[in-house]
Formats: structure tokens, sequence, C-alpha cells
């Protein structure tokens, strides 16, 4: 492509360039400048050219004065407003280094960061008192039943774990109470499953706080029967009040209460 | 630039009494666009006017040399500053020139608004539209929209690369170094393509 072997594409790319520079700053023409050039001439006339006749038009290109001006001072005018919005709606994030900026940075993280808090906060405590108030065939139950085995395996001593299995068989007879109330019967014999295991639980519990320590084994076990006398008793109350299916439920509870509250450790 | 610097640093020490100086500085014309993008970065509109004022009309040339319509290319060079103002927490200046970053949301810009057009029913045609011009006589205006249609009806016959160069060199005015920092490439690479792009374009001239 190029005739002249002494000049490589780099070398003829730069020497079009200061031609081109020549012309541009008007201090040569292509005529005065390409014999300069003999060996090239001929390669440089058609880019020179072509390059004259862009430089002529450029000017079509040209913004209008006033629009530049126009524009800067209403852009530069909505910059201004728009800074001026404290927590602005702006989609820009500020990395300022300007104490103000700075100052309204820290806050919004501040409130930003203790309103995520609040709502895991929130969040926890109502997923806790919904876990809580879960009934045998809610979809949260089973998170109720594996929080209190967690609490079992991490508790040391076997008071603790006679105290948590009373506790524990007073919810499962709180539950069947509460489903009987609100018409829950689908789930009530899944209820009365629940219970007997508790108790069956309990009662293992405090058996082996009996081995240990024979008198605080006698005193959880009169506890475990007194909560459990309490609640057949508000259960045997309701009894009446139902129709005959719920009472058979009902009686299969109190006759659960009456089979393995039996304890009686005597001296 | 001194001055400039100056204030940078009493920014960087927390002073809000040396904050509210930055009226009386005014000296925009001299710090270089970094500078001028830290203050704008910092909120400072006179500083983003400036870049304005360096970078509008080659914005606005290598738009128009895209469109037909000199109204549609400054409502677009509009946008391309209003977009650049709003992104401007993103740019650093390692790495990417400013010129480069302006350039590439020029490009968007333009992207967008061929996208826009294509779904509203394509580009109107020379002939739809009116003749806005700067000119008041209305024979004058149309022959100068007439001839800078040429233009770009000739600069569209030619390859991707050669349009961009051309365009950047000889319509925005920029030199072979800020081409090459628009287009990725080094000054000699952006030298031996613009000796390839206007030997091509001669190909496509009538002289």
């Amino acid at each position: 492509m190029f005739g002249d072997p002494a000049y490589n594409q780099d070398e003829f790319g730069l020497v079009l360039h200061v031609c081109l520079e020549s012309i541009e700053n008007g201090e040569e023409s292509i005529e005065s400048i390409l014999p300069r050039y003999p060996e090239i001439k001929d390669l440089l006339r058609p880019p020179l050219e072509a390059a004259l006749w862009l430089y002529k038009r450029s000017w079509l290109f040209d913004p209008n004065p006033a629009f530049v001006v126009t524009s800067r001072y209403r852009l530069v005018s909505q910059f201004k407003s728009e800074m001026n919005i404290p927590f602005s709606s702006r989609r820009i994030q500020q990395t300022s280094l300007s104490p103000t900026n700075r100052k309204w940075n820290t806050l919004s993280f501040v409130v930003f960061l203790g309103t995520v808090v609040l709502l895991v906060l929130t969040g926890l405590k109502s997923i806790g008192f919904w876990i809580g108030n879960s009934l045998p065939g809610d979809p949260l139950y089973r998170l109720k039943l594996t929080n209190e085995q967690l609490q079992l395996t991490i508790s040391f001593s076997e008071e603790k774990d006679a105290q948590l299995s009373i506790q524990y068989v007073e919810r499962r007879m709180v539950e069947t109470e509460r489903m009987i109330l609100s018409d829950h019967e689908r789930f009530l014999p899944l209820a009365i499953l629940q219970f007997e295991t508790q108790l069956n639980q309990a009662k293992q519990t405090i058996r082996v706080l009996t081995e240990k320590d024979p008198q605080e084994g006698r005193i959880y076990s009169q506890r475990l029967a007194d909560v459990v006398h309490m609640q057949a008793n508000k259960l045997e109350a309701l009894n009446g009040f139902y129709p005959e299916e719920l009472q058979k439920l009902i009686n299969r509870v109190l006759q659960i209460t009456s089979e393995r509250v039996q304890i009686r450790y005597v001296d | 630039m001194v001055e400039t610097t100056n204030y940078l640093n009493t920014c960087n020490k927390n002073s809000s009494a040396s904050f509210i100086k930055v009226e009386s500085i005014p000296h925009w014309q001299q710090a270089d666009d970094f500078e001028l993008v830290q203050y704008a970065q910092h909120g400072d509109g006179e500083a983003f006017g400036e870049l304005y004022q360096r970078y509008a009309h080659i914005i606005f040339r290598f738009i128009f040399s895209h469109l037909s319509d000199r109204f549609e290319a400054e409502d677009l060079t509009e946008e391309v500053f209003l977009r650049v103002w709003r992104s401007l927490s993103n740019y650093r200046e390692q790495g990417v020139p400013f010129l480069a970053y302006l350039f590439t949301i020029a490009r968007n810009v333009l992207v967008d608004f061929y996208r826009r057009a294509g779904r509203a029913g394509g580009l109107m045609s020379i002939e739809e539209k009116s003749l806005p011009d700067i000119h008041s006589d209305p024979a004058e205006a149309a022959m100068v929209n007439l001839e800078h249609q040429q233009v770009r009806q000739t600069l569209e016959q030619l390859r991707e690369d050669y349009r961009m160069v051309l365009i950047l060199r000889f319509l925005s005015g920029l030199s072979p170094e800020e081409t090459g920092e628009v287009m990725g490439r080094t000054p000699g690479a952006v030298r031996i393509l613009q000796h390839r792009a206007l030997s091509a374009l001669r190909n496509l001239l009538e002289l």
C-alpha cells in the first residue's frame, strides 16, 4: 500500500497528522505541503483532500451559541436546586468530603440502620409470638416443639429438665383446651397424642431426678401432679358443654391423666 | 489551580467555615477536569457548569453528526450532561478519563434515542421535518440542512470505526490522544485508523 518502503504505517500516519495540523492551523495548503514529501505525495493527497472536505463542513455541526449559554444556565440551576434537597431523590449517591453532606449521610445511615434493626426486632418478636401460640396442625407448631427439645438439650441439670418437662406438659394440656374451645377438633387427637408423649417424657425426667435426688424428685413429681390435675379439672368442667364425639376425646385426656399421674413417692 | 487545590485540602480537614468559601473560588477555567469532577461530586453546580462549557460543543457535534434535527441534538446533549451529573458519584478518575466517560454516556443516550424512535415508528426523514435552524433566511437554512445531511449520509457509508474516528477528529475536534481515550486505542493506532478512514472517505467523494 505504501509506495516507499522507508515509511511504515505508523510513520505515514504521523506524517499525515503533521500535514493535517499544518493545514488546520492555516499555515499550509495541500499544494504547498505535498512537495515536502515527494516520495509519498500521491498517497498523502487523497486523505488530505478528504480531511479538507470535512474541515470545511465542520461548522455545519456547531451548536447554536445561545443554546450552550441557556442550556448551561438551565442545567446548573437544576443541579443547585437538586443539591438543596437533603434527602435527595436524585439517583446520585454522594461520596462527598464536605462536612454538610457527610453529616446528612451519617444521619441517613443511622436512620436507615435504626429502621432495619426495628423491623428485624419486630419481625422476630412477631414470629416468636406466632410460634408460641401455634397449635397442633399449624405450620409453625413443629418449630415450637423443636425449640422445646432444643431447650431440654442445652439444659445441663436434671432439675432444669424436670422443670421444663412439667412446663411443656402444662402447655400441651392448655393447647388441648384451646383446641376444644376454638372448635379445632380435627387435630385434637394429635394434640392428645402430643400431651401423652410429653407426659411420659416428664415422668421419665422426674424418675431420673429422683434416682439422683429423691427429695427433689418428690417435689417435682408433686408439682407435675398439681399441674396436670388443675388442667384436668378445667377440662372436666368443659366436658358437659360439648357433643358426644368431643366428649370422648376429652375423656381420653382425663383417662390419660388419671392413669399416668398417680406418682406418689412415699418415703 | 493552586487556590482550588488548597480549597480541596481545606475541605478534607472538615472545616465547615472553609467550605463556605466555595463562592470565592471562581477560577474554574484553571482547574483540570479531575478537579472539576471532584467539586461537582461534592455538589458544586458551577464546577459542573464549567465541565459543560468545555465539552458541550464537542458532545453536540458528535450527536448532531448522528441526527438530522438540530433541536433533537440539543435535547440529547442536555440529556447527556444530566445523566453525567446523576451518575457522577460512580465515576472514578482512575482508568477512564472524563472525556471517555462523557462519550460513553453520549453513545448510550443515542442508543436509547434510536430505541425510542424505533418504538415510535422510526425517525422522520428530512423531507418530513421542518427545518429548524439558527439561520433566519429559510432558503439559507434549507441549504445548510441539505449540506449537513449530505455530510451525514456520506459518513454513514463508512464502516463504524472509520466514521467514529472522523467524527471525533474532524467534527468534534479531538486530538489523536483524546480520540484514543474515547475509542480505547493508542494515539498511533488512531493516526493509522484516521488515514484509512480519510482514504475511504476520499473514495466516496466526487471532488
